[in-house]
């Protein structure tokens, strides 16, 4: 299992990033490392043939581009704050999605509400960053986006 | 004929994504309603005349099974096109909605073309 997720995780990542999000990511990596900055968090559980967490960590900059793009919005209009953590919350829960559906078509799953919160540069890091299954880093010029996929039982 | 939608979705995010989404895909819209739970769906449901339902399927309160159990047991109701727009695209989550009554399904991510085209078929066919 653990093999199939490294690669689906990336995969159904780029997918929701292109398809939603119209980005595209400069570098993707599998060694995650924290975005330098402000960051805001997400995580969601997940309940079904397997159960687990997916969590993730995006800098502020790329969360205001994500949001932009996803309303469809000029880059520098104001976008309230709220709504950049429903979107962030909405591309976590898309990735899971996605990536669970990748790593078994015919399986079942629930997905738990996507929990959002804001992280300063100096806070330390979510439990979550740590004893992930698979994990990967998408580097773009506004930022990064680190994501944690873990199975088991829910952090 | 302007089509009356409602959308039914927890995220607000969601929600407004794709109204916008309707509203650019050249679609004769009149209201657009919005719920966040299938229960505040079906007081909308009972109260306003709606051509489409898109749900969503993993929402506190009432999931989107059970909305789509209350929508075929009501005679009044039971008409009305539903279209599932879910993150969860595993064959067991399609086969289950499409049993309960859905007439469609789209897995989230979407393009706007997509949901477009869904759209298009049931309210085409709503219409013969």
């Amino acid at each position: 299992m653990t093999d199939q997720v490294v690669e689906f995780l990336p995969e159904a990542a780029q997918h929701t990033l292109e398809t939603m999000f119209f980005s595209v990511p400069d570098v993707v990596s599998a060694a995650p490392r924290r975005p330098a900055g402000d960051l805001i968090a997400a995580t969601l559980a997940f309940h079904g043939s397997h159960h687990g967490q997916l969590g993730l960590l995006v800098s502020e900059p790329l969360a205001r581009t994500f949001a932009a793009n996803f309303f469809g919005c000029d880059e520098d209009s104001e976008i309230a704050s709220g709504h950049v953590t429903g979107v962030i919350a909405e591309l976590a829960n898309m990735i899971c999605g996605a990536a669970l559906t990748r790593r078994e078509s015919s399986g079942a799953f629930d997905l738990s509400a996507p929990r959002t919160f804001r992280l300063a540069a100096a806070e330390k890091s979510p439990e979550f960053t740590s004893g992930a299954t698979s994990a990967c880093c998408l580097e773009f010029p506004e930022g990064t986006l680190v994501l944690y996929l873990s199975f088991g039982t829910p952090l | 004929m302007a089509f009356e939608v409602l959308i039914v979705d927890d995220s607000e995010a969601m929600r407004k994504l794709i109204v916008r989404v309707i509203s650019l895909s050249g679609f004769e819209t009149g209201r657009c309603f919005e719920a966040s739970n299938g229960q505040e769906a079906l007081d909308i449901l009972r109260s306003n005349w709606v051509d489409i339902v898109l749900t969503d399927v993993n929402m506190p309160v009432m999931n989107g099974e059970e909305l789509l159990e209350c929508v075929a047991a009501d005679e009044m109701l039971r008409s009305i096109p539903v279209l599932v727009v879910s993150t969860d695209a595993t064959s067991h989550r399609v086969d289950r909605m499409m049993s309960l009554g859905a007439k469609g399904y789209v897995a989230k991510p979407f393009s706007p073309e997509t949901l477009r085209h869904r759209m298009e078929q049931l309210l085409g066919a709503s219409n013969d």
